[in-house]
């Protein structure tokens, strides 16, 4: 956006810029009726010496300018020529640099499971990852009891695995960090201090299952990731269930996102637009003048 | 800012991608010292004077009080005193200018035609199948890779395997090589230097407490199941459901898959690199030995 927004005020100012200078020259050329300074268009015709009374320049350094005399329409020429060349430049390095940025992608999974308990219809096992292109690796994983129900007293219970397969989780005010690798007995163990009978026939195979969807969620995204994926998002979302499945609702859903760096797209136009400046610079008006001051230096050296 | 951690382990894509912005700076930075320098002398030295511009004698022999040329002997008030060969002041730069579109214009061309013949194809295909009266009761496959069009899938496939008691056993095949490796209930992991085929197909059922040396598990399942990771792999247009006919107690499914056609990752970071340092080679060419060779010459003269 902020690109296409500088492109369109380099193309603006290039068309004013040459107008101007079309203008300038034109302009001058009507009004040449003999020959005048070559710094401020004061006739010359008359004078007795070669210092211009109106700016006090040396003629042999300023120039005197007639009808004859070779104008900057060349000038204008070279700015459009130029402005057009380094359009084409700036279009092909660009797009050479944009497309080897590395792109930030994030991508999120969840995966709710339920009924679990009566005090908790639903647990949500959650795992998001950030990453500019990197190397793939497991990422942590959130496994959140959802309490429901207008009667449900239980509170909120989270158990985080930890991508070195180590986990952690709140119980009864206390924080529980072990060193033990996760599995279906810890899910047990954390069910259990959330309140939840896990003696229940079914029990163990819930927390089989939220076990092994927590493994599942912690090694996702890889095609997300990729650096290849581009940038844009999508979403996908799933649901179902078995009656005589461990859980009867399941439902999955997908998220990522692929953002290239903002700093870049930003720079990158300044970037050119200072370029192309500096080339107006150098065509317009640099070398003309230090050629004028070379010349008097050297009409002051030979006077001395 | 990015967040240092969201860079996680930097793989060899990223670094080569990193390394391509690093170059391309360095060079644009060197390219434009180089230029600027040369630029400032180069062109002034190459330029000439203010002359008459009839005879083109150095407009500084003109005496102070005298319009008359030394050298046409003509009063330069008609003829205009000019800058001589004003063209050769801004050559370098145009040198400097064409050089930089024709090889932008190369690279392009070239860059274009290399990105059509190496274009490969990116497959994320995600498919779920459910059965009832097995040991298990659904099957996920993920499978992520990119392919030439008529190319080896380049990724990888993992199948879980979820059963009845809410366990999952993981089958995870890498592709060219077709090798894989076994996650188990307790997420331990158990490579394989083989090939999977219906021998690797029968070790993930078995690792699901199957029993594989029952005839109908060993003829039925693990062939059904590897033919429907081989189609997956090769990119077979057969619908990695079916047949249904041959599947009785299928149960149903779904899935989708995305994609699409890109570079290969390591080609435009490549490019960039070598068209970088191919810019400030020739520009290097350019702009030094005229210019330094006209300069010397002028100054010779002075």
């Amino acid at each position: 956006m902020i690109g296409s927004l500088l492109l369109v005020l380099l193309v603006l100012a290039t068309i004013t810029v040459t107008g101007l200078l079309v203008a300038k020259q034109a302009s001058r050329r009507r009004k040449l009726t003999g020959p005048v300074c070559g710094h401020c268009d004061y006739r010359v015709t008359g004078l007795t010496t070669l210092t211009c009374p109106e700016c006090g320049g040396d003629l042999r350094a300023v120039g005197i300018v007639t009808s004859s005399t070779p104008t900057g329409q060349s000038v204008v020429a070279g700015v459009m020529i130029f402005t057009v060349l380094l359009g084409f430049i700036a279009t092909v390095a660009t797009s050479g640099v944009i497309s080897v940025l590395p792109v930030r992608h994030s991508y999120k999974r969840q995966v709710r499971l339920g009924p679990v308990s009566s005090g908790y219809p639903n647990v949500l096992v959650q795992a998001s990852r950030t990453s500019w292109g990197g190397s793939f690796v497991p990422a942590a994983v959130t496994i959140e009891l959802e309490p429901g129900g207008a009667k449900s007293t239980a509170s909120p219970a989270q158990m985080i695995v930890h991508a070195d397969g180590k986990y952690e989780f709140t119980s009864a005010g206390s924080r529980v960090v072990s060193n033990d690798e996760f599995g279906e007995s810890a899910v047990l163990e954390w069910l259990k201090a959330a309140g939840i009978d896990t003696t229940a026939a079914d029990m163990q195979r819930k927390a089989a299952r939220i076990a092994a969807e927590a493994r599942i969620a912690a090694r996702s995204g890889r095609a997300a990731m990729s650096q290849s994926s581009g940038s844009g998002s999508s979403m996908s979302s799933s649901s179902g269930g078995d009656p005589a499945d461990v859980f009867q609702n399941i439902s999955t859903s997908q998220s990522n996102e692929s953002h290239p760096p903002v700093a870049p797209s930003i720079a990158i136009p300044f970037f050119w637009l200072a370029v192309w400046i500096w080339g107006l610079w150098y065509l317009v008006i640099r070398g003309t003048r230090r050629r004028r001051v070379a010349t008097m230096v050297a009409i002051q050296a030979a006077a001395t | 800012l990015p967040n240092v951690e969201d860079f996680g382990t930097i793989g060899p894509v990223v670094t080569l991608n990193l390394t391509a912005c690093l170059v391309f700076l360095t060079v644009a930075i060197s390219g434009a010292m180089i230029v600027w320098r040369k630029l400032r002398d180069a062109g002034e030295a190459a330029a000439g004077e203010l002359v008459c511009v009839r005879c083109r004698t150095p407009a500084r022999l003109l005496s102070p009080d005298s319009f008359v040329c030394p050298g046409c002997h003509q009063d330069v008030r008609q003829l205009g005193i000019a800058l001589d060969r004003p063209k050769r002041l801004t050559r370098p730069f145009w040198h400097v200018l064409i050089f930089s579109a024709a090889l932008c214009a190369v690279a392009m061309v070239t860059t274009g035609e290399l990105s059509s013949r190496l274009r490969v194809r990116y497959v994320s295909i995600q498919s779920n199948m459910q059965f009832a009266g097995e040991a298990y009761q659904n099957v996920d496959f993920v499978l992520t890779g990119w392919r030439h069009s008529d190319g080896p899938l380049h990724g990888e496939l993992y199948a879980d395997m979820f059963l009845k008691n809410g366990q999952a056993v993981t089958l995870v095949i890498d592709s060219p090589s077709r090798r894989y490796r076994l996650i188990d209930i307790k997420g331990h992991e158990w490579p394989s230097q083989e090939s999977i085929g219906q021998e690797g197909a029968l070790r993930w059922l078995s690792m699901a407490g199957l029993d594989t040396a029952n005839p109908e598990v060993r003829q039925q399942e693990a062939s059904w199941m590897s033919a429907r990771i081989e189609d997956l792999l090769s990119g077979n247009d057969r619908s990695p459901f079916g047949p249904w006919d041959r599947r009785p107690r299928y149960m149903g499914g779904g899935g989708g898959s995305s994609g699409g056609s890109g570079d290969p990752e390591m080609l435009m970071p490549s490019l960039v690199i070598g068209w970088s340092l191919i810019w400030l080679a020739g520009l290097t060419l350019i702009v030094r030995p005229r210019a330094t060779a006209r300069s010397a010459q002028k100054e010779a003269t002075a």
